[in-house]
């Protein structure tokens, strides 16, 4: 801005040149309109007051967030830091349904080298070599000489002394990353169930796999079904029973009959979840959720409920069971010969054959396969882990394979389904997938499906209960409690045969039988014949007292009543 | 009057460049104690963690089992008998004896040099009193400071 500035000599040279009358008219004309000195400040100071403005907002918003804000509780960074989402980049922990870790993560060490910046190779590599003995050290001396490189691995997951020595050797070319470690506190007793992950920490089996996309998110605990203490005794007792009867692997199960809710489920052998890549095969099968068995006996359960439900038989029946009952070129026989007329109730406690035969074939061919349809032994498990496989069954379903499915031959499905199944039948009827995800005790249940009506399912319980009373499960009678449940053999499938010298006993059960809560499953693999089971490696002699024993010993836990020896004669 | 305004300017944004430079430096200290904190804290949460991991394997089953058994003979075994909802558990007769007698007496000298035993002979004492299960329970905590005897 130029200051008007009146130049005195202006005006005599006006004058000298003619030409002053004209400028004083000009002059007369700018007074009229004001004079630049008078708006110069007028402006100066409206341009201050908005300087002024400016600064008084922003100057109160300072206050504001420095003072009233902070007053007002911590800073949100803080809250972030200790609620929670600071998290957000670990992997998430999975617990038990009582809240016991079963997986998390640590942060641990890694030690890299960028070998531009190493300067004594050899030195540094005689160090390496007294701290980690195990390591390849031609390999690292290639890998280290590689001058292009700028990232080698030497160690992962260190300990906090092996770090400690690494920092020692004052070598500039060696670094540190941190990075996460997924850590099993319960190692092998949930390996089938947790499952594991990769040195990436992306999860490879079990659970670990199966919600792998919503654990890396590291949002809240995902708490599992699972109760380990249970799990522990269940696992003791399947083990002791395969060390009894010599045998190479078997699997347990443990349901919560209404809701369908996994608390233990065991397959062994187990394996190392931290080290899986040096397992056997044997070890990391899944016996309970992938492999499929021909479960034998226990599927008379289903042949009977199915023929009660659809009226083919009357409770008290009687149906001739005089064998061997011939089918074409297969003849049926029973393993211990019966003569004579046996009601369903018999029919499952002394596990007839010819008995079961008949009770399908009224039932039907179709009206079977649709049952066990319903019941989810002919499609994939719904369970959570990601070892499940289809059952197995004839395409061909005919009078035959009616037959030979009604006590549980020609079909093979796993474990898990097969306790599933069994669930629903006791439990008044009503279907829902297993889980092994804790649902909302607060939350309603699913309503599932109906199965078979409340009162079949009551009459199926009186036989099963008759079952261990009475009848082939006396094995599995545990102290105190009221079980049911049906024994099963089956001889395993050997090149299109069956092989009679190999077989899996199963016992399957609830407790406590009048109002059930629980389902348990126990199956041992190729059990052997002892002395004191007079030859026998029968699911009544193999698998029934193990699911005495878990019952005496979990019952107590799960809060089911003892009944007292008066109130058990009555 | 030009110049003691311009003066008065100078002094304001002088004492604004000194309000400025010490607004400044007091959030830099404040964010570099709060990057501390959260340093901290995330260090914190990380031992923490590794202490609950620690706990968990301190509290395999199987260790606590082969614990108990050493040490807990009497609940090694899950009987089932053992373990029974409180409304089946019979009422205390009113007229019953007390099961044991009890005398507290004063600390002579450090730790009471007495425990109980299974078996023991326990009827030299003082002046006595009747116990229940919980003073017993008491007691039994408390001989740390005192010195306990009881008789049947």
């Amino acid at each position: 801005m130029t200051a008007y500035t009146p130049d005195p000599s202006a005006h005599v040279l006006d004058a000298n040149l003619g030409l002053s009358a004209e400028r004083a008219r000009a002059g007369a004309h700018a007074k009229e309109q004001r004079h630049p000195r008078a708006v110069a400040p007028f402006r100066l100071w409206l341009l201050g007051l908005v300087f002024f403005g400016l600064f008084c907002v922003i100057g109160g918003k300072i206050f504001h967030l420095a003072v009233i804000a902070e007053a007002r509780g911590p800073l949100k960074v803080i809250e972030y830091v200790l609620d929670g989402p600071a998290d957000e980049h670990q992997r998430s922990r999975i617990q038990d349904r009582r809240g016991r870790i079963l997986a998390d993560n640590v942060y641990r060490k890694a030690a890299y080298a960028d070998p531009k910046k190493i300067q004594d190779l050899e030195a540094t590599l005689q160090g390496l070599a007294e701290i980690f003995p195990t390591l390849d050290m031609d390999d690292l001396r290639r890998r280290l000489s590689n001058k292009n490189r700028s990232f080698v691995y030497i160690k992962r997951g260190l300990t906090p002394k092996e770090e400690q020595a690494v920092w020692n050797l004052g070598e500039p070319g060696l670094e540190f990353l941190a990075e996460q470690h997924r850590v099993y506190p319960k190692g092998n007793l949930t390996a089938h169930v947790v499952g594991f992950n990769d040195i990436d920490t992306v999860g490879r089996a079990g659970v670990e796999a199966y919600f792998d996309p919503s654990l890396q998110q590291g949002v809240a605990p995902l708490e599992l079904s699972i109760d380990v203490g249970i799990q522990h005794i269940v696992a003791e007792e399947l083990a002791a029973t395969i060390e009894e009867f010599e045998a190479p692997a078997g699997a347990a199960i443990l349901l919560d009959a209404n809701t369908s809710e996994v608390l233990s489920l065991v397959s062994l052998p187990d394996y190392d979840p931290y080290n899986p890549g040096a397992q056997s095969q044997a070890q990391l099968r899944n016996r309970a959720t992938f492999e499929t068995y021909e479960l034998g006996s226990v599927f008379k359960v289903f042949t009977v409920a199915a023929a009660l439900e659809s009226g083919a038989v009357r409770e008290d029946e009687e149906i001739d069971v005089t064998g061997p009952l011939q089918i074409g070129p297969h003849t049926i026989k029973d393993f211990k010969p019966y003569n004579g007329k046996m009601d369903p109730k018999t029919i499952l406690s002394k596990s007839s054959n010819i008995g079961s035969a008949k009770l399908a074939l009224r039932v039907g061919n179709r009206a079977q396969k649709r049952f066990l349809s319903s019941l989810g032994l002919l499609t994939h498990a719904e369970i959570e882990v990601q070892e499940v496989s289809a059952p197995k069954y004839p395409s061909n379903w005919r009078k035959t394979q009616t037959i030979t499915i009604s006590y549980g031959h020609g079909i093979a499905a796993s474990p898990l389904q097969v306790a599933n199944a069994f669930a629903a039948v006791v439990n008044g009827g009503i279907y829902r997938p297993a889980t092994l995800v804790k649902r909302d005790p607060t939350a309603p249940l699913h309503d599932g499906n109906r199965v078979i009506s409340e009162q079949t399912s009551i009459k199926v319980r009186k036989m099963l209960d008759h079952v261990v009373r009475e009848g082939t499960g006396g094995n599995a009678g545990a102290e105190g409690y009221r079980v049911g449940g049906k024994t099963g053999t089956a001889d395993k499938p050997s090149r299109g045969a069956y092989n009679e010298d190999a077989r899996i006993a199963t016992f399957l059960g609830a407790f406590p039988i009048e109002d059930p809560k629980y389902v348990l499953l126990v199956m041992v693999d190729e059990p052997l014949p002892q002395e004191y089971t007079y030859g026998y490696a029968t699911g009544g002699w193999v698998a029934a007292p193990a699911f005495k024993r878990i019952v005496e010993r979990t019952a107590p836990i799960l809060g089911i009543e003892q009944i007292l020896p008066a109130e058990e004669s009555d | 009057m030009i110049r003691v305004s311009y003066i008065l300017w100078l002094a304001f944004f002088m004492a604004l460049i000194i309000a400025l430079f010490q607004v400044k430096y007091t959030v830099q200290q404040v964010a570099e104690e709060r990057d501390s904190t959260i340093r901290q804290i995330a260090e914190t949460k990380e031992r923490v963690r590794k202490l609950h991991l620690e706990w968990e394997h301190l509290n395999q089953p199987r260790r606590l089992a082969e614990l108990s058994k050493d040490f807990l003979p009497a609940f090694a075994e899950g009987e089932s008998g053992a373990i029974a909802p409180v409304d089946q558990i019979p009422v205390r007769p009113e007229n019953l004896r007390p099961v044991a007698y009890l005398t507290i007496e004063e600390p002579e000298e450090g730790f009471a040099t007495h425990s109980l035993r299974n078996g023991d002979d326990l009827r030299d004492v003082g002046s006595l009193r009747p116990i229940h299960a919980p003073d017993l329970l008491q007691a039994i905590i408390a001989q740390q400071a005192s010195t306990l005897s009881v008789e049947y």
